[in-house]
């Protein structure tokens, strides 16, 4: 994820998150914008896109072992870190800043940057088509942190291709897989298709040449968390989700984070 | 049916005792269009089952194929006779009955007793498998060979041979299922990247030869001294060893460098370890009645489940009460013999009926949007309708309201036209108020021809998917339970268990279904015994 910014309504990078609502009320009340920044909550919440703000106000999610693997006993939502990035997300919320609306979803957020109802984007590098499409100028900077907070770290996930175990030409798609997959060719067909950075070094370095954009993703993909793929994750989104939704509209940050870690403990056992 | 063209057969007069009393002349089809359609649509039955004999065939599915000859014997048996005239008109509907409700139903019934889903969705087969697959490491210090993949003789039938280069010596080597043997280098051609393209006394195999013999190759290894070699997709080969192995003896999976043991738990399908943890590839077993029992004992469902069943028949209730009272209102006022451009009125209103459903509910969605929506912006309002229980159900109705009446509105026209006129003469000529009469004798009528389809609105309405997922999702969720919200219906939250983020979990969700069967059909039931009575009024 990184942040989308309006460079005419908002020239300069913001070097934290409280100065990026700042800049957001400041053209509020002078009427160039109407929402302080775009970030999809929706009525049942949007973890994947609030995960850095959580980050930032010191939660973390599961616990790394030593070799940094995610440890699924380790739930960081049941620790008072947790309930504390609550809290800021509730001073983002509707009954705070304004900043964070569940009226803003993934289905209207993107017309709301290039509709120029505000300054700030905060998603990642699938909008940039609809954003070129749009002819809204825009910059890539990292997302930041609260002021005095942790650093904010994104997810950082990559396009993988698994075989089936129940296919029927298992060995046809091994060999694509192992062996034609990985080629640059199909790196930069893929980029082409849909906008990401390839993983591929050789076609990064081919594709950096004529986007200039895919350098600054990387530089805010660079402290990231590798999204966890244990299984236990699945049993997270949902329940997060609709706490961290909550807690924007209002309900007190500490019980709802409560409830929501012992719904996902009981599914993880 | 005109029965003078009919050619006599021979046969007839034999078969005079087996006619039904009726009509003069034979029963069955005789004219010669009749007849032609007759064999047409035998010889599209005829076709449908050889087009679905092949793959049971293929298949070897004996038990699908002889149900196959055994429905296609007795539509013919039924058709091609003359009388047998009740089974004719039967057939069609209880075949249909039989595919679409029957099977569908037995077999829901028969997951709901397993505990089929995410990490039980195989044999334990599978589930050995999977596990011993996966936990393949390379041995340590082994070469990454170059593979082609060749037969020893016929491609089709012969044997699967590994034909192996070292890519740094070039060197060439043969692995069998006994194990591998240099392979001489004369005549064998190489690729620039070191894979054989030519060896004497094997044949190369094509990618799609490749392909016909997948399921031998799948299985296909050349055994060594420390593992054994397999192949990497078509070009690469590596000798691993399974760290996991499935022990028999023990009925346990045993790690080779680590020494853990999970043994096979066989009442939940999964592989355990003395800590309680257990792999994440498990098989699906039967489990019984447990499904049914957690539905209504396990505490976080039981909590909720009887606050969403009571929603569930206030939701088809209230909608189909309001869409009959707003369609009946709205037909009696458009009735009126002297209003002016009828049809232009009942072209406008059965528009909610024509729009495709899909695209307005997610536009009514939109519209309840508490900062953008058009509902809050024309009144002004800053109402969360997603927000608390009540205005999304008050949301979620007022949709359905607008959705569902065209069709009451439509049916009561039919219904208010088809009543005698000189009933409501009569009514009037003997004082009755219009009201009174429309309560006494117009309503109870309207019923009778109204209240199947009202028990098939409320049947629907029960398990409106649409209406709810589309429009509020489930609605607002409490903290400690985000499966099942406010506005869910028990076909949303069977939905979520199946098919949610949370993982599959199939013979929960069936389960659940089974009980949603068991309520519709109950007042299914209750229903049509009500409206039968009132059919003894008219």
């Amino acid at each position: 994820m990184v942040l989308f910014r309006n460079t005419d309504l908002a020239p300069e990078a913001p070097k934290s998150l409280d100065a990026l609502v700042a800049k957001g009320k400041e053209l509020k009340t002078a009427g160039k914008v109407s929402e302080i920044m775009a970030l999809p909550v929706g009525p049942n919440g949007d973890a994947y896109h609030m995960y850095p703000i959580y980050t930032s106000g010191g939660g973390y999610l599961f616990g790394k072992g030593p070799e940094g693997d995610y440890d699924p006993k380790d739930l960081g939502l049941s620790k008072p870190e947790a309930a504390k990035a609550f809290e800021k997300i509730s001073e983002l919320g509707e009954k705070g800043d304004q900043a964070l609306k569940r009226s803003i979803s993934p289905d209207n957020v993107t017309s709301i940057f290039t509709g120029k109802k505000t300054a700030f984007l905060l998603s990642g590098p699938w909008q940039i088509p609809d954003l070129e499409k749009s002819g809204v100028p825009y910059e890539i900077t990292p997302i930041p942190g609260f002021q005095g907070g942790k650093e904010a770290r994104p997810f950082v996930g990559v396009q993988a291709m698994y075989v089936a175990s129940q296919g029927r030409f298992k060995s046809l798609a091994q060999e694509f897989a192992t062996n034609y997959f990985i080629q640059p060719e199909v790196a930069i067909a893929l980029y082409k298709a849909d906008r990401r950075p390839p993983p591929l070094k050789a076609a990064f370095a081919e594709v950096s040449k004529t986007d200039p954009d895919m350098a600054k993703i990387l530089e805010a993909g660079k402290d990231g968390d590798i999204m966890p793929a244990i299984p236990e994750m699945a049993t997270v989104w949902d329940p997060l989700g609709k706490a961290q939704s909550a807690t924007v509209g209002g309900a007190p940050p500490g019980s709802t984070v409560a409830a929501a870690a012992k719904a996902i403990e009981g599914q993880i056992k | 049916m005109a029965q003078t063209q009919a050619p006599v057969e021979p046969g007839a007069p034999s078969r005079a005792g087996a006619q039904p009393p009726g009509p003069r002349g034979r029963p069955g089809s005789t004219t010669t269009t009749g007849m032609i359609v007759k064999i047409a649509l035998l010889g599209l039955v005829l076709a449908i089952a050889i087009f679905g004999a092949f793959p049971l065939v293929e298949q070897q599915q004996w038990l699908g194929l002889a149900l196959l000859v055994l429905v296609t014997a007795v539509i013919f048996w039924v058709y091609l006779s003359p009388s047998r005239i009740p089974a004719k008109y039967l057939i069609p509907g209880t075949l249909f009955l039989l595919v679409f409700q029957v099977f569908p139903v037995l077999y829901t019934m028969s997951t709901a007793f397993t505990n089929f889903g995410d990490a039980h969705r195989g044999s334990k087969e599978d589930a050995i498998q999977a596990i011993e697959g996966a936990s393949i490491q390379k041995v340590e210090g082994s070469t990454d060979y170059r593979l082609t993949v060749a037969t020893k003789g016929d491609p089709i039938t012969g044997d699967i041979v590994f034909l192996l280069t070292d890519p740094d010596t070039k060197q060439t080597q043969v692995g069998t299922s006994d194990g591998l043997e240099p392979l001489p280098a004369g005549g064998v051609q190489l690729s620039p990247l070191g894979n054989v393209t030519e060896a004497p006394g094997y044949t190369v195999l094509t990618i799609g030869a490749a392909g016909a013999r997948e399921e031998d190759l799948a299985n296909f290894s050349v055994p060594t001294q420390n593992g054994a070699i397999v192949a990497a997709g078509l070009t690469r080969a590596f000798e691993g060893a399974p760290q996991r192995a499935y022990d028999q003896a023990c009925d346990c999976i045993k790690d080779a460098e680590t020494g853990q043991t999970w043994t096979a738990d066989e009442t939940n399908g999964l592989f355990v370890d003395a800590k309680g943890e257990n792999l994440a590839q498990g098989w699906k077993v039967n489990v019984g009645l447990r499904n049914f029992a957690d539905v209504v004992t396990d505490p976080l469902i039981a909590k909720y489940f009887f606050r969403t069943l009571v929603w569930n028949l206030a939701f088809a209730a209230l909608t189909v009460a309001g869409i009959f009272s707003l369609g009946l209102l709205v037909a009696i006022v458009l009735n009126h013999e002297r209003l002016k451009g009828q049809r232009i009125y009942r072209s406008l209103l059965i528009l909610p009926y024509a729009m495709p459903a899909f695209a307005m509910l997610l536009l009514w969605r939109d519209m309840f949007n508490t900062d953008f929506g058009l509902i809050n912006r024309m009144f002004g309002t800053e109402i969360n309708w997603f927000g608390k229980p009540v205005t999304a159900m008050i949301a979620v109705l007022l949709v359905q309201l607008w959705m569902g009446y065209p069709y009451m509105f439509l049916v009561a026209t039919g219904a208010l036209q088809s009543i005698p006129g000189d009933l409501k003469e009569a009514a009037s000529v003997d004082g009755a108020k219009p009201v009174y009469a429309f309560r006494t004798i117009v309503f109870p009528l309207l019923l009778v021809a109204l209240a199947p389809l009202m028990i098939a609105s409320f049947a629907f309405n029960f398990n409106n998917f649409n209406a709810i997922y589309m429009v509020s999702e489930g609605g607002p969720f409490p903290p400690d339970n985000p499966q099942l919200g406010a506005t869910d219906l028990l076909i949303t939250y069977t939905y979520r268990l199946a098919f949610g983020a949370q993982g599959a979990q199939y013979g929960f969700a069936a389960a659940v279904s089974i009980f949603i069967f068991l309520i519709v059909a109950v007042v299914s039931i209750i229903g049509f015994r009500r409206s039968r009575a009132l059919e003894e009024v008219n």
